[in-house]
């Protein structure tokens, strides 16, 4: 070979390598940028929880008021209405755990009849749950709502806990899911052991697909943490209420300033922080299921 | 008596007929092995014999009970699959012991029986290993032993040893040989190894598109092809087939000749090309072009050619197999 096709070679190789890091960088870029977006909503809870009712309006959104004042603002926020706070957390707690693990039974179920099972009108059950996946939570309140009334369900935690529990998404995944991490031999193999299909579903598939499960669980927690509008509807009773209605009905009062409303703002932030930190606990401890990556059940 | 009895069985998946109609006897202690091409209904009919897979006709015996529509687990029947089907989150133990667990046998009872299917198959020092700290081999083992302890009258196995690399499927193989002499159950064994098929079976079932190409001992299927599809599909490297219009002429359609039974000499018949030589120290493998189409030889030793090679030869008498023109056995040319 000649010098020159080794130096023709080794510009070629020399630019690519500058364009990898290139594209690199604008990677890393993106990606802070996308960082910084999701992070500046949290910061400013943060630091809006630990100003006064005053530093609240009066100070720069993205630094510290002039006091300190979040150990006054959690007092003050445990306080208001004789605890109620307390109640709101521990009803959004209840609801949503047991729709997490409603869903993720329920789901995980399903799935495995329409990943396993062959029956008829299989095809036409999937349809129509990629279909109800389309139909966002939001357009299905009213009907509910006339549902749970015609049922004797309304104003009642559980109409707000049984349509929770119903995850189309999760249905969805836990199909996928099973049809390509669940090997069939192994399901004959326990048949053929002797298992029946409902040993084999709890010694067999629920161990298997645990972290699919824990995703669903996850989804359905976090969305029934957050929901606003059925519970809205649904629940009349103060008593009932979540936290996303409760802190709602705050809010409410202290845009009407009366009452001493204008003093509400800083709790409800600080209300809203608090809110936030049972979702964080539950990823925290969850997140080892991931760990074993979602093809655990697989030995190659 | 534990044999296996089939009875026009048939077996279809929507519109698409698998096995149209199959009739075998599987007899009671034989090492009964399944080989057929790719596709051609083996697992199928193995999954139906155990129960996984209903007939849509015909009936399944086992040991001359009718079981058509029995439970698997009641079949007295256990299976070892291609993949191993392990639970992965049981440890071997547990993997062994599932199916007594289920059955409610006493605790000292199942005790005796894992310790003693560990024995067997040297399994002692993994019994509290998951299967994914196990090799191909050792994974084998712990799917043979959760067979054995079901104590079943008939082992179902869908090539067991397929996802083996060729050493250990070697050592496999034989320890399969001795667990049938020291258990002396009736054994069907699915393979598209024929080597498995050779050295394990007292009787090979030859499958061709769901149908039963023929049945026998495997030297006779060696020695006496009933047909064309037998006879290339037992036998490494395959026998050469050859339809010439002489042999047409008396009445025959082809002529099967073995690899090894084509000898080179001066005054042959045909004459050939040397095309490749593959040496295998023992014996070579030449592969040439002659005036009656692609031949292959085999000879012992390593013979001096190369290719490029001009030789003549002919087939040995007494091992030339015909054929008429529906690929059927015939007794020899007419004329
Ligand atoms: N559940 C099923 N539904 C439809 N067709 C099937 C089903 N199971 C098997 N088949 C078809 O039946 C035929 C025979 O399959 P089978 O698995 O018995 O073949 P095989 O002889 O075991 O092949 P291999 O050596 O590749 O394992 C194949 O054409 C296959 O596509
Ligand atoms: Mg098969």
């Amino acid at each position: 070979m000649t010098a020159t096709t080794d130096i023709a070679t080794f510009i070629a190789a020399k630019r690519r390598r500058s364009e990898q890091r290139r594209s690199r960088i604008m990677l890393t870029l993106l990606l802070s940028l996308f960082l910084l977006y999701s992070f500046m909503p949290l910061a400013y809870l943060v630091l809006s929880a630990t100003k006064t009712n005053g530093d609240l309006f009066t100070t720069f959104g993205f630094g510290f008021g002039t006091e300190f004042n979040l150990w006054q603002n959690l007092r003050d926020l445990l306080a208001r209405d004789n605890g109620v706070f307390m109640r709101w957390m521990f009803n959004s707690l209840l609801y949503s755990t047991v729709a997490g693990l409603g869903a993720a039974i329920l789901a995980t179920a399903a799935g495995y009849a329409l990943a396993k099972f062959k029956f008829v009108g299989r095809n036409l059950i999937f349809a129509l749950v990629l279909g109800a996946v389309m139909i966002p939570q939001t357009a299905l309140v009213v009907p509910t709502f006339l549902l749970l009334a015609l049922s004797g369900l309304s104003d009642n935690p559980l109409g707000v806990i049984l349509p929770s529990m119903i995850s189309p998404i999760g249905v969805y995944l836990m199909r996928v899911y099973m049809e390509q991490g669940l090997d069939n031999e192994l399901l004959d193999a326990a048949r053929i052991e002797g298992a029946g299909e409902f040993v084999i579903f709890r010694a067999i598939v629920l161990p298997l697909v645990a972290p699919g499960m824990v995703t669903v669980a996850l989804l359905s927690f976090v969305g029934t943490w957050n929901n606003y509008f059925l519970p809205l509807i649904v629940l009349r009773s103060p008593q009932y209420q979540p936290i996303t209605v409760g802190l709602a009905t705050w809010y409410q009062l202290a845009q009407q300033g009366g009452g001493g409303g204008q003093v509400l703002f800083s709790i409800i932030i600080t209300g809203a922080l608090v809110s936030i930190i049972p979702v964080i606990i539950v990823f925290l401890l969850l997140q080892r299921f991931w760990q074993g990556g979602l093809t655990a059940g697989a030995i190659k | 008596m534990t044999d296996v009895a089939i009875r026009s069985l048939n077996k279809t998946f929507g519109a698409l007929e698998i096995i149209p109609d199959l009739n075998l006897n599987v007899p009671d202690g034989s090492f009964t092995v399944l080989v057929g091409p790719s596709g051609c209904g083996k697992s199928t009919l193995l999954r139906m014999i155990a129960g996984l897979e209903q007939p849509t006709r015909g009936s399944i015996a086992i040991g001359g009970t009718d079981v058509t529509y029995e439970e698997p687990s009641k079949r007295g029947i256990s299976m070892v699959f291609q993949s191993y089907a392990l639970f992965p989150h049981m440890t071997v133990g547990q993997n062994i012991d599932f199916g007594m667990r289920i059955a409610k046998v006493p605790k000292e009872e199942r005790e005796k029986k894992v310790a003693y299917a560990a024995g067997v198959l040297k399994l002692e020092k993994l019994l509290d290993r998951k299967p994914s700290a196990l090799s191909g081999g050792q994974r084998q083992r712990v799917a043979i032993g959760r067979s054995i302890v079901r104590d079943p009258k008939v082992f179902l196995f869908d090539e067991p040893l397929s996802n083996l690399d060729a050493a250990l499927r070697g050592q496999m193989r034989v320890e399969l040989a001795e667990l049938h002499q020291r258990l002396k159950a009736t054994m069907i064994y699915v393979t598209h190894d024929q080597v498995e098929a050779m050295t394990l079976a007292d009787q090979i079932v030859v499958m061709n598109a769901g149908r039963i190409e023929q049945i026998g001992d495997p030297l006779s299927l060696y020695e006496k092809p009933e047909t064309e599809f037998v006879a290339t599909f037992i036998g490494s490297p395959k026998m050469n087939l050859i339809k010439t219009a002489d042999t047409q002429a008396m009445g025959v359609a082809t002529i099967g000749i073995r690899p090894e039974h084509l000898e080179v000499c001066d005054a042959g018949k045909w004459s050939a090309v040397v095309r490749v030589v593959e040496k295998l120290g023992n014996e070579a493998i030449a592969y040439l072009d002659s005036e009656v189409g692609d031949l292959t030889l085999r000879l012992v030793g390593t013979p001096a050619l190369k290719p490029g090679d001009q030789l003549r030869m002919s087939p040995r008498d007494g091992h030339v197999h015909y054929f008429d023109q529906h690929g059927r056995r015939m007794a020899g040319p007419s004329s």
